[in-house]
C-alpha cells in the first residue's frame, strides 16, 4: 500500500495489516498530520491540532502491538472528533466565540472508550457554532469546505467530520446529530454516518443542544468502519442516566451481503416531497437496487409525519435557549447571527407549546413503531436536496423556494423525534458531481439491521470507491 | 407584520439578552415565531389530549430494554 493511500482507506482494511505488524501506527499517523498540514488551510476540517500526543500515542501503539498487546480494530488508528466533545487538557469550543478559550477538565465516556480501544487523536474538528444548525457556516472560524466542490456547504452541523472524512483527513471521526448533525453532513459530502438509536451512546462529556434529541454516532468511509466504532463507543454509563442499559451487540457479524427476506418500507409523503429531482432519482434507483438484491419493498404510511417540522423545531428550540440562557443573557453579542436567532426563538416557546409538541412526539413514534411491527426497517432520502453553494441562502426546488437552513433537515429530523437508528451511505451522484445519500431507518436498538442493508447496499456498488478531486 | 406579533416577541424576550435586538432581527425572529406557532397551532387537529408526552417516554427507552 502507497504510504498517499492510506489517507483513503478504511479502518476495516487497515486494522489487520496493523494487527500483523505490517503497517505501522506511527507511519499512518504521520501520514494524516502530513495531510492535515497541508491540505487544512483550504478544508477548515481541523480547530485544533494535536500534533506532539498524536505521534506520542502512536509511539505506545506500537510498542504495545510490538509486544503482542494488540487491543482491537481500533489500536493505532487515527482518529478524529467533532470539537464539542471533552479532551482532557484540550481546548473546546464547540465552534463558538464565547468558548473559544475553554479547555475541558475530563473526557466524555466515549473518548475515555475511544482511548481504551487504542486509537489516536489527531484533533478536533469544526462545526456549527454550538451544534445548532445544519450548514456549518461558521463565523467565527470558516466555514468548513465540501471536498466534492469547495465552494459548496459539507453539511451540518459535524460539517469538519465529514470534510475530514471525505478529504482523507482521518481515518475515523465522531459527531452529533439531534436534527440530522450526523447523517445530513454525511450524505452531502459522500461518507457514511450512523446515528444510533436514543440512549445506544453515552453523552456525558458532549456538549448539548438538546437534551431529548441529541445523538452521538460515527462518520467514517465505509460502512464496516461505522460497525467498529459503534461497537466501541456504545454501552450503559453511570455518568449519563439516559444511556441504556441493553447489551451491545458485535455489529460487524451483521455486516452481510445477502438481504433477502428483509422487508423495507417506503414512506409515501413527506420524505419524497420538495425534492430535488436528481437527489429523487439516485434515491430511487438505491431502493430499487435494495429490491434487486432480494428485499421486498413496499409503499407505507406516515399520517401525522407532516406536523414534524414544527414540532421538532419548538423542541429543540426550547431545549438548547435552557442550555444557553444564562450566557445570552451576558454575551448574546458573542453568538452568530444565525444561532442567536435560533436560540432566542427558543426563548419565545411557551411551556404549553413545547408540551404540546412532546405530545405529538409521542403519536409520531407510536405510528413509526407500527410500522416497524411491519417492516424490518424504511429507506428515505437522508437530505432533499444536495450540497448548496456557501454563499446560497435559498433553493429552488419546482417553483418553491426554500431556505437551505431549514429545508437542509427536511429528511432527517424525524428520527431524532423518534429516537430511531439511522444510517446514511452514500448512493449516487447529481450531475454536477455532488455526493447524495440514502437513509435506512431500524427499529429501536437494532442498528444491526441498518448496518446489515447499508453494507449490502455499499458493498454492491461503487458509490463509496469514489474520491473527491 | 402584525405590530401585535412583534410586540409579543419583544416582551417573550424581555430580560433575556444581553443588548437589545436590532429592529431586523426583532422581524425576522417575529417570523419565524409566528411561522412556528402556525405549525404547532395546527397540531390541534390530530386531538392529542390523550396523548402522553414524550418526555418520559423518550428518558424510560433505556430502562425498556434492561436485559
Amino acid at each position: 500500500m502507497k504510504t498517499e493511500e492510506f489517507a483513503f482507506t478504511s479502518i476495516a482494511e487497515l486494522a489487520p495489516r496493523i494487527q500483523k505488524k505490517e503497517v505501522s501506527p506511527l507511519e499512518v499517523t504521520q501520514v494524516y498530520l502530513d495531510r492535515i498540514d497541508r491540505l487544512n488551510d483550504e478544508y477548515l476540517a481541523y480547530l485544533t491540532l494535536l500534533r506532539d500526543e498524536a505521534l506520542a500515542a502512536a509511539r505506545s501503539a506500537e510498542q504495545e502491538i510490538a509486544h503482542g498487546q494488540y487491543r482491537g480494530p481500533l489500536h493505532g488508528i487515527p482518529i478524529a472528533l467533532k470539537d464539542l466533545f471533552a479532551v482532557k487538557g484540550v481546548r473546546m469550543t464547540c465552534g463558538s466565540k464565547i468558548m473559544a478559550d475553554h479547555v475541558a477538565d475530563s473526557d466524555a465516556t466515549v473518548v475515555t472508550r475511544l482511548r481504551q480501544a487504542g486509537t489516536i487523536l489527531l484533533g478536533k474538528l469544526n462545526m456549527h457554532e454550538f451544534a445548532w444548525g445544519g450548514t456549518s457556516l461558521n463565523p467565527h472560524y470558516g466555514t468548513p469546505r465540501n471536498p466534492w466542490d469547495r465552494t459548496r456547504l459539507p453539511g451540518g452541523s459535524s460539517g469538519g467530520s465529514a470534510v475530514a472524512m471525505a478529504a482523507g483527513l482521518a481515518l475515523g471521526t465522531l459527531g452529533t446529530d439531534t436534527g440530522g448533525s450526523v447523517r445530513i453532513p454525511a450524505s452531502l459530502s459522500g461518507i457514511v454516518g450512523l446515528k444510533p438509536t436514543y440512549g445506544r451512546v453515552s453523552r456525558f462529556g458532549v456538549y448539548p443542544l438538546s437534551h431529548s434529541c441529541d445523538h452521538v454516532g460515527p462518520m467514517v468511509r465505509r460502512v464496516a468502519d461505522a460497525a467498529i466504532l459503534l461497537h466501541a463507543i456504545a454501552g450503559p454509563d453511570p455518568s449519563d442516566p439516559t444511556a441504556s442499559t441493553a447489551a451491545v451487540p458485535d455489529y460487524t457479524a451483521a455486516l452481510k451481503e445477502d438481504i433477502r427476506g428483509l422487508r423495507l418500507g417506503v414512506p409515501q409523503e413527506y420524505f419524497f416531497d420538495d425534492i430535488e429531482p436528481e437527489v429523487r432519482e439516485s434515491v430511487q434507483a438505491a431502493i430499487q437496487h435494495l429490491s434487486d438484491l432480494g428485499a421486498t419493498v413496499e409503499a407505507v404510511s406516515i399520517p401525522s409525519i407532516q406536523h414534524v417540522i414544527a414540532s421538532s423545531t419548538a423542541i429543540i428550540a426550547a431545549e438548547a435557549y435552557e442550555i444557553h440562557a444564562r450566557t445570552m443573557q451576558t454575551h448574546s453579542q458573542d453568538y452568530g447571527t444565525d444561532v442567536r436567532t435560533r436560540l432566542l426563538l427558543g426563548a419565545c416557546v411557551q411551556a404549553a407549546q413545547y408540551l404540546k409538541a412532546q405530545r405529538f412526539r409521542s403519536l409520531l413514534r407510536q405510528e413509526m413503531l407500527d410500522l416497524l411491527d411491519q417492516v424490518n426497517a424504511l429507506v428515505t432520502p437522508t437530505t432533499v436536496l444536495a450540497a448548496s453553494r456557501i454563499d446560497q441562502p435559498t433553493v429552488t426546488i419546482g417553483d418553491k423556494e426554500f431556505p437551505v437552513a431549514a429545508h437542509i433537515a427536511r429528511a432527517t429530523r424525524p428520527f431524532n423525534m423518534t429516537g430511531l437508528p439511522a444510517i446514511s451511505v452514500p448512493c449516487g451522484f447529481t450531475p454536477e458531481g455532488l455526493p447524495v445519500g440514502l437513509q435506512i431507518v431500524g427499529r429501536p436498538f437494532e442498528e444491526a439491521t441498518v448496518l446489515h442493508l447499508a453494507y449490502a447496499y455499499e458493498q454492491s456498488t461503487a458509490w463509496h470507491k469514489r474520491r473527491p478531486a | 407584520m402584525d405590530i401585535r406579533d412583534r410586540e409579543r416577541v419583544a416582551a417573550l424576550l424581555r430580560d433575556k439578552l444581553a443588548e437589545p435586538l436590532s429592529e431586523d432581527a426583532l422581524e425576522e425572529l417575529t417570523t419565524l415565531y409566528v411561522q412556528l406557532s402556525a405549525g404547532l397551532d395546527a397540531l390541534d387537529a390530530l386531538n392529542l389530549s390523550h396523548i402522553e408526552s414524550a418526555v418520559r417516554l423518550v428518558m424510560s427507552e433505556g430502562e425498556r430494554h434492561e436485559d
